[in-house]
């Protein structure tokens, strides 16, 4: 599903270049449950955004589903990421005013097809709020609010779902609710990448990665023990 | 991305913010409403002017009053230089071509007249039988006057609507005797009701009698208020009133460079000064609002760019779900078009009734011109899209990545 090869990304702030990811590779198969971890700094904002297709890399290699990404102009960004991921945010990023079937919506509105009604209540039944399509945002919980959110993510049947912190802004017990959705959609067959800096979070993951200064130092199976995670090395 | 779509998403952002949209309305409405008024006015008293002109009728005459200089309306008799004779008359019509006829009027002011108890001033108008036919003057009732009166000296007299009211009430005037500075007339005839002339004067309150019998009986002068010389063409009466003012300084031996001792007026002339005089300050405040439907433009443009600084996480979201540059730019330009368009409908709607409402309340005239209320709609429109884009630009010119940050 993701193919990454020698992965670059440089900010430049005024004359100094920023390395904010150093030649990664990578390889996700469709249908792997993958977190992306490492403390704040080590580059796995930049990776997200660039799997997301919201930024492009300097330089490297970037296959999503098939399709070379590096290079592409605007637009055809813009259309991969409506066809192919599901963005999940840590804030929700909900429209305040707009109720929760219209911001399911959203990413259907940038389409050409019909059934948009249909297929948003459709995708809210499916993160179990079939009761709360016209509540708005302020009127539920976190943990609505971030199903809202990822009901939003799955309705254009995305090739990645990808989330970024999705448990930050909410309490033990709804991050609890949150991943335990992750989890069904995992089993439905859903490819999912996980980005947190939390271990317990990353820990619901088939496979962790771990960046550090812009660089995998480490990938770990769910088999392996979380011991061996914090070590930082391979078995 | 449907068309349909972003025209829902335009509409929703701005139901959104009420009072934000109603403020940028507001802009553009006040300045629309201002130039509807304006223009409807404008049309309005243009087109009174016409009607009041159209009503003399005096298209197609040279007027030559006494004196030098602009004289305004006809001086009395006892007021003017004696400088105009009614042999001048005959020698324009018969020695200066294109001349069709020639009336004459001697009009005195403020004379007293009677009628059994009742007394009255007005004006009266000694006038040759012709000139009725070229200042067409209907009766409403009786008759005018003809040549037999006029070589006779008859004394008969056509009253206007509001004489006849001031002597006789609601009694009939026809055959009755009436006293014009004790000279008894026989009123022949009552002129339709008139209304009032470019000029101001009041054409239902004055008495025309034949000129042979005002000059002889009444005024015992010689001299003329006024002379009205019909041509044969309108398109002449420019050059044949060239050829009349020649003639005249000729014939009152008038030395090169010295001013004329008459005036010379084409009623084409005066409509012009006219609606020349009102399409000027029409212009002038079609200006002045299209300068207020400006700053509504400006107006549109300031809240639209707090707009788009206020929505750069929505933008952001928008763009990580897919719209592309364009259709945020879309979203925005139609914002603000929807905004400029519904304040000009409403601001055209509401000038209109404000110059009905004018109309009735001040006496002006007003006309409402659609082709001119479709061009100051079409100016919100662009005022809209001009203002409208710059924030557009700045919103899809936003990077995703830090849209979302904001």
């Amino acid at each position: 599903m993701i193919t990454m090869e020698g992965l670059h990304k440089i900010y430049k702030m005024g004359d100094v270049e920023v390395p904010a990811v150093r030649g990664i590779s990578l390889h996700i198969q469709k249908g792997e449950f993958v977190a992306l971890t490492g403390p704040s700094g080590c580059g796995k904002s930049t990776l997200m955004n660039l799997i997301g297709c919201l930024d492009v890399p300097s330089g490297g290699s970037y296959l999503l589903d098939g399709q070379e990404v590096a290079g592409l102009d605007d637009d055809a960004l813009s259309t991969i990421r409506n066809r192919k991921i599901g963005f999940v945010f840590q804030s929700f990023n909900l429209l305040p005013r707009a109720t929760a079937l219209e911001n399911v919506e959203l990413p259907l509105i940038y389409r050409d097809e019909g059934g948009i009604r249909a297929k948003a209540a459709a995708a809210l039944t499916s993160v179990g709020l079939a009761d709360r399509t016209h509540h708005r945002p302020a009127e539920l919980s976190g943990g609505q609010q971030q199903r809202v959110a990822i009901a939003r993510a799955l309705v254009t049947d995305p090739a990645i779902l990808l989330a970024d912190e999705p448990t930050g802004n909410l309490d033990t017990k709804a991050s609890e609710e949150v991943m335990a959705l992750f989890h069904d959609l995992h089993r439905q067959g859903r490819t999912i990448v996980l980005v947190t800096h939390e271990p317990d979070i990353a820990r619901h993951a088939e496979r962790v990665i771990r960046l550090v200064d812009g660089r995998v130092v480490a990938e770990v199976l769910e088999a392996e023990t979380p011991a061996m995670m914090e070590t930082g090395g391979r078995p | 991305m449907k068309i349909v779509g972003t025209i829902r998403v335009s509409l929703k952002g701005l139901l959104a913010n009420k009072l934000r949209t109603f403020f940028m309305m507001l802009g553009v409405l006040i300045g629309i409403a201002a130039l509807t008024v304006i223009i409807s006015v404008g049309q309005g008293a243009k087109a009174q002017v016409m009607q009041r002109m159209e009503k003399m009728s005096a298209f197609g005459a040279v007027m030559i009053s006494p004196g030098g200089g602009m004289t305004r309306g006809l001086g009395s008799v006892e007021a003017v230089p004696a400088t105009l004779t009614v042999e001048d008359a005959q020698a324009i019509k018969a020695e200066v071509s294109n001349v069709r006829d020639v009336a004459m009027a001697q009009v005195k002011q403020n004379v007293a007249l009677k009628f059994e108890g009742q007394a009255t001033t007005t004006s009266v108008w000694g006038v040759t039988p012709n000139y009725v036919k070229i200042r067409p003057s209907p009766v409403a009732r009786g008759e005018l006057f003809g040549p037999e009166e006029q070589a006779a000296a008859a004394r008969v007299a056509v009253l206007g609507q509001e004489t006849a009211a001031a002597l006789f009430g609601d009694a009939d005037p026809l055959d009755q005797t009436i006293r014009i500075e004790n000279v008894p007339f026989k009123v022949i005839g009552v002129f339709k009701t008139m209304g009032a002339t470019p000029g101001g004067g009041n054409l239902d309150d004055r008495i025309f009698i034949p000129h042979s019998t005002a000059a002889r009986r009444l005024f015992n002068v010689t001299h003329l208020s006024q002379l009205v010389i019909q041509i044969a063409t309108r398109e002449q009466v420019a050059p044949a009133a060239e050829r009349v003012k020649q003639f005249l300084r000729e014939r009152h031996h008038i030395a090169p460079g010295m001013p004329d001792d008459f005036g010379v007026r084409i009623a084409e002339q005066m409509l012009g000064v006219l609606t020349g005089t009102s399409q000027t300050l029409t212009i002038f405040l079609s200006i002045v609002a299209a300068l207020s439907l400006l700053v509504g433009g400006f107006i549109v443009m300031n809240i639209m760019l707090i707009s788009v600084s206020e929505r750069t996480k929505e933008i952001g979201l928008r763009r990580a779900v897919g719209a592309r540059r364009r259709d945020i730019l879309l979203q925005f330009i139609l914002e603000a078009g929807a905004v400029t368009a519904a304040g000009g409908i409403v601001g055209v709607l509401l000038g209109i009734g404000g110059a009905l409402a004018a109309s009735r309340v001040m006496g002006w005239p007003a006309a409402i011109s659609w082709p001119a209320i479709a061009g100051a709609v079409a100016f919100a429109g662009v005022v809209g899209l001009v203002f409208g884009v710059q924030p557009a630009r700045r919103a899809a010119a936003l990077h995703p990545v830090e849209a979302l940050r904001a």
